[in-house]
């Protein structure tokens, strides 16, 4: 976007300049700050509460949510969530609205942060911000950084602690979705839609094999599951060059009826709403939608709220 | 069948003994505002500004007006929280009240004026201007009464005006602005000028930068935020184009606020499974119909210089931001960490003067250099330090929001993980195109929302020239 | 780790001497953090599995000893006691570094050792109830175990069971469970009678739960392990709607209302209690109607019974439970007197006002007065008036309670309409 030549006035002026990048640099520390030091803070103070208890017989008592092993993110949670968004939202920003002269350098250096965050749990909190400014489009996420940031997001899901974490779950779920528009014209061949393909697989076959526990996992599915028929009704990504799905397995839009028999309501709730939404989008028009009526109405669930 | 379900139930204190019959609760409500204690008056008119709130419609005519009633004899009490509570309740009657204007029945002339007689009272103003203001937007008032009270007021307002700038006065008084600005008479009296003279005798500054060194530890944020000055002031100095700048409100962590959010989400099924039916209820309110539009002013032709209000404006604020830096220069050092509110305040002050010297721009006027040099300067001065000293998570939370306004865009919309029962109407509905496009005016009303705060972040992050901040980024990596 | 292999062999000894010399430098030992952190090198769980094993010899021997009832049993059980102390000391310190497969022998040994015949073992039973509880605690461990139901329900039913000084044997799932319902009647309109006849024949001479209508305090094994239910039922990974256990939640709920009744008045255990309703209530509300409704009208007098708590982290649980079931009870299916109900809640929080300990009352500085756009509608935003930059915890009671009272004075009106 060209602005006014009045603008040249405020933007020889160094001051300005200088405030701004004050800003972002001190918001940048900040949120290197957090994602470093937060974590020992916590560790010291767990440690000190088992200590207080070894006596046995002072039974430590959790007031708040007993499952919760990070205990101090009920007081402190929601501040450094705060201090996320705000640090995100700047450096969001900054990178892109950029002016003629420059290019979006910046937007690297902010997705190289959170890959550095070792945290695992400060960078699910962290991402949260960044992946609604992707959704949303305010921020561009080239391939290479979607790329950076799956190989970060895999890694836990590999681990012991983060394997059936539905924190993470949802996360990568959301990832997959908020990036769609990146990926979605990748050719199956490549690094990038190989990666992408791996999880989605992943995550049919976790889901059909009775593995996905949480509802939240499986509602967020659903909810991706919809965006995803919206934008390629085809299903075009996940067919070789041939028009054949890949490695025998099967398509996305089977998954819709199943997630309406799920045993929470929370689940059907939204899959039924995506199977409403199938007919406003291309999909039944692309497919016969006599067809797709038909083999709905077979599965649907007969009672939502059972 | 109640009786011997009830008789199965053990031990449940009733403390009258047997089982007592059934009572209204309203009027049982109403009686509680006659006892004599005043705090259990409070949480009685709590509890009915919440009834109000959430189901006045169910509560029938008679007893409506009993409520309207006993409020108006309470709202003369002694006791300044009663009357606060009071005139809160009588807001929120008039913003859901539906009863078209030409009802006589209901004596809104009379809170009116109870409200406009106390706009200026040190400590209702906030809760009278609240009713005034709903007042106001629901046009339930005579146009002629309205005028010439609007009149007298801001007459009067150096003299005798509100305390300080709080949430509601400012939306009152920019309301205000409003309505004079379509009537010649009070055109003519030059209430914008009064108004901003007022701000700039009110609102001070400075008043907080002596307790810039003392360490208050409580923190305690005042009763308005960055919007409400900033609508004020745009209104005031008759912009066409608003900022509708979001100031987030960040709610505490705690189970209580995560189990609220629950109920909100789950409202949709909550309700189908019980009630089967999918409410899709749209609350309606005279007020709402009535707020006003705003045009994205056309960003082309030439700067114009600004008029004497705009430039009084700049002169204050940079005049107010002078005085800080010269201050912080001489009381910080190293040693002392000044206290959570009042480092705040100077973020306040300093990001208000960006966001008014950029919305200049945006309505096509020539900005006060100067005084965005000096909010910058402020800025720089005070984020350094953020990372200096050692901030707890909370007061850094605090701290940092307050520059959100810089770069916060309304997506609240769209937060994902709600259910919604229906499906918008798409393409392929079978639904005339006319009817989909009435269905969704909240969403219109959004994007357009956006497009301005957009447009004023815009100017923010261009005038600094995002080279810099890029650059100053490499360096940072490199 | 020769220090270690030392200790290893001193546990599995079957010397009483070096069985307690073990124990005492097992503790020297896993004193340093250090130790703790490296010990498992391999990452394969193995070396802790070893070090658990050896522990859970001198548990056995020493538990031998204490079954066979000779002379000197007093002492046998102390070593007893020590030795299962050193399994929680162990098992809290080092939950992070090892895996659901130590984990696991560790459940199972835990289980198998805490029963003794149909009754729990009481040298180990608190020590062994709070390292469960500490496993459990670990979200990763927890996450893993839901993975595998077998486990998880077995956990929940021994829990259950020692809430409530049922058949320890008994599954919650098991099919006469509606011998317990009926059980529940009786006490519900006789009190105790013929249920504590039954109870004292199970009753062995190391009984711990007196179980007259007088004694109303809980036991610690009690609070731990509601305290363990309440963990275990949490997560929104438990599978507690599944169709393969239809009868389970009502089976859960109905044990809690028995907590319930055998408790009225508040006892350490409550918070935990009201904890596990609350999360019970996570799952089964938008999934089991009837099964809520139910639920909800036999509990809420109870809840009722508890407001005037003055301990205000069990307040606020109450306070959530209630709000989350004034619609289900307000259902025209629900059995209780709703009217009465609802007007014994509207009482109460009247009587709040007078009281000391009643919550804070919500401040106008807390608020932000404004006419709300409807696109920014939702959690403490009313049409008029907003959560604001002070508004606190404590303000957020204060609103959920006006909130609350103020949809009670609304189903009241109702039924007086009509």
């Amino acid at each position: 976007m060209v602005f006014r030549p009045e603008h040249a006035l405020l933007a020889h002026n160094a001051k300005v300049q200088d405030a701004l990048v004050v800003v972002v640099d001190t918001l940048k520390q900040i949120l290197k700050q957090v994602f470093t030091n937060y974590d020992c803070r916590v560790a010291k103070r767990s440690s000190h509460m088992v200590e207080d208890d070894q006596d046995g017989f002072a039974p430590m008592r959790v007031s708040d949510s007993p499952a919760d092993e990070m205990i101090s993110q009920a007081d402190n949670g929601g501040s450094i969530q705060t201090i996320f968004n705000v640090c995100i939202d700047f450096l969001v920003l900054s990178a892109a609205l950029p002016s003629a002269a420059v290019g979006t350098n910046a937007s690297n250096t902010l997705v190289d942060m959170l890959c550095a965050c070792e945290n695992t749990d400060l960078l699910l909190l962290a991402l949260e911000p960044f992946l609604r400014h992707v959704q949303h489009r305010n921020h561009q996420l080239p391939l290479s950084d979607l790329d950076k940031l799956l190989v970060r997001i895999e890694e836990p899901l590999m681990s012991y602690r983060y394997a059936n974490s539905d924190a993470l779950h949802v996360t990568i779920i959301h990832l997959l979705e908020a990036s769609m528009a990146g990926w979605l014209p990748t050719r199956p061949t490549s690094d990038i839609s190989g990666k992408v393909y791996t999880l989605i697989k992943w995550f049919i076959e976790s889901l059909r094999g009775g593995k996905l526990r949480s509802w939240r996992t499986r509602d967020t599915l659903g909810r991706f599951l919809e965006q995803y028929i919206r934008l390629d009704p085809s299903q075009r990504f996940l067919t070789d060059d041939d028009g054949i799905i890949m490695d025998g397995s099967e398509t996305l839009d089977s998954l819709i009826p199943f997630l309406t028999k799920d045993e929470d309501m929370r689940v059907r709730f939204t899959a039924a709403r995506a199977v409403a939404s199938l007919f406003s989008s291309d999909y039944a028009h692309i497919n016969d939608p006599m067809a797709v009526y038909t083999n709905l109405r077979e599965q649907l669930c007969i009672d939502l709220s059972k | 069948m109640s009786e011997s379900a009830h008789s199965s139930d053990p031990g449940t204190s009733r403390p009258d003994g047997k089982r007592t019959k059934l009572e209204n609760p309203v009027a049982t409500l109403l009686q509680g505002l006659r006892r004599k204690d005043d705090r259990s008056r409070h949480l009685t008119l709590q509890k009915l500004l919440f009834l109000i709130d959430r189901h006045w419609m169910t509560i029938h005519l008679e007893l409506q007006k009993e409520v309207i009633d006993t409020l108006l004899q309470l709202v003369t009490a002694d006791d300044v929280m009663i009357q606060n509570w009071v005139f809160c309740c009588f807001a929120a009657i008039v913003f859901v009240d539906s009863t078209p204007s030409s009802d006589t029945s209901v004596n809104w002339d009379g809170i009116w004026s109870h409200a406009v007689r106390r706009t200026n009272v040190p400590l209702i103003s906030r809760t009278a201007c609240h009713s005034a203001l709903m007042l106001l937007l629901s046009a339930k008032v005579p146009q002629i009464r309205v005028h010439a009270e609007i009149g007298a007021i801001i007459q009067d307002i150096n003299v005798q005006g509100p305390p300080a700038p709080y949430d509601s006065v400012c939306a009152f008084l920019a309301r205000c602005v409003e309505i004079a600005a379509h009537d010649t008479r009070l055109y003519r009296m030059h209430l914008d000028d009064k108004i901003l003279s007022w701000f700039i005798e009110s609102w001070s500054i400075a008043s907080k930068v002596s307790r810039i060194s003392t360490n208050v530890k409580q923190s305690h944020l005042d009763q308005y935020s960055l919007s409400d000055l900033l609508l004020l002031l745009e209104r005031a100095c008759g912009f066409d184009t608003g900022s509708s700048i979001h100031c987030q409100i960040h709610l505490p962590r705690h189970p209580l606020v995560d189990f609220i959010q629950g109920q909100i989400d789950y409202e949709v099924m909550r309700e189908f499974i019980l009630n089967s039916c999918f409410s899709n209820e749209e609350k309606k309110s005279g007020c709402r119909a009535n707020e006003p539009e705003r045009k994205l002013s056309q960003l082309s032709g030439e700067l114009v210089q600004p008029d004497l209000r705009v430039r009084k404006v700049s002169a204050f604020l940079l005049k107010g931001i002078e005085g800080i830096l010269a201050d912080w220069h001489n009381n910080i050092d190293d040693n002392s960490r000044p206290s959570t509110d009042s480092i705040r305040h100077l973020l306040d002050v300093a990001v208000l003067a960006i966001c008014y010297e950029s919305l200049l721009l945006l309505n096509g006027i020539s900005n006060n250099r100067r005084a965005v040099i000096a909010a910058c300067k402020l800025i720089s001065a005070v984020s350094a330090r953020l990372r200096d000293w050692f901030w707890t998570p909370e007061e850094l939370a605090v701290l940092l929001s307050s520059l959100s306004p810089l770069v916060l865009r309304d997506i609240s919309v769209s937060e994902p993980g709600k259910w919604e029962a229906f499906v918008e109407p798409g393409p392929y509905t079978g639904v005339r195109s006319g009817e989909v496009k009435k269905k969704g005016p909240a969403d219109d009303n959004n994007q357009s929302h956006n497009a301005i705060t957009n447009g004023l972040q815009k100017i923010i992050w261009q005038s600094a020239d995002v080279s810099g901040i890029s650059s100053g980024a490499r360096s940072l990596s490199s | 780790m020769n220090n270690l292999k030392a200790v290893i062999s001193l546990l599995k000894s079957d010397k009483t001497k070096e069985r307690q010399q073990g124990i005492t430098s097992l503790r020297e030992v896993f004193a340093r953090p250090n130790v703790i952190e490296r010990l498992d090198e391999n990452n394969d769980g193995r070396a802790w599995l070893v070090v658990f094993q050896a522990i859970f010899t001198t548990v056995v021997n020493e538990r031998a000893a204490v079954i066979k009832n000779n002379a000197s049993v007093a002492a046998a059980e102390r070593r007893l006691k020590e030795a299962a102390s050193a399994v929680r000391w162990l098992t809290e310190n080092s939950v992070k570094y090892w895996t659901m497969k130590v984990g696991k022998a560790l459940i199972k040994h835990i289980l198998q050792t805490m029963v003794h015949g149909s009754q729990l073992l009481a040298p180990v039973a608190l020590d062994y109830i709070k390292a469960l509880r500490a496993v459990c605690s670990y979200t990763p461990h927890l996450e893993h175990l839901m993975a595998d139901e077998q486990h998880w329900m077995r956990m929940l039913s021994l829990a259950f069971a020692i809430l409530l000084d049922d058949d320890l044997k008994k599954d919650l799932t098991d099919e006469d469970f509606d011998m317990s319902e009926a059980e529940d009647n009786m006490l519900a309109s006789s009190d105790e009678g013929s249920a504590s006849k039954k109870r004292k024949m199970r009753d062995g001479a190391g009984k711990r739960f007196p179980r007259t209508g007088l004694q109303k305090t809980a036991s610690p094994e009690q609070i731990e392990i509601i305290a363990l239910i309440a963990t275990l039922l949490q997560p929104t990974g438990a599978n507690l709607v599944s169709s393969r256990h239809p009868r389970l939640p009502s089976a859960i709920c109905r044990r809690l209302l028995r907590f319930f009744r055998h408790y009225p008045t508040e006892t350490s255990a409550h918070l935990d209690a009201v904890g596990a309703v609350q999360a019970i209530l996570g799952h089964v509300a938008l999934n089991k109607r009837e099964e809520t409704i139910t639920f909800g009208s036999e509990l809420w007098n109870h809840l009722l019974q508890l407001w005037p708590t003055k301990s205000r982290p069990l307040k606020e649980r109450i306070l959530i439970v209630l709000k989350t079931l004034l619609p289900f009870i307000n259902h025209t299916s629900s059995r209780l007197d709703r009217a009465d109900a609802i007007g014994k809640l509207l009482r109460l929080l009247r009587m709040d006002h007078d009281a000391r300990w009643g919550f804070e009352e919500l401040s106008l500085e807390a608020l932000r007065l404004e006419a709300v756009p409807e696109r920014l509608r939702g959690a403490f935003i009313a049409d008029t008036f907003r959560a604001g930059l002070n508004f606190t915890a404590n303000q957020a009671t204060a609103w959920v309670v006006l909130e609350l009272a103020s949809d009670a004075i609304k189903e009241v009106r109702c039924f007086s309409c009509v």
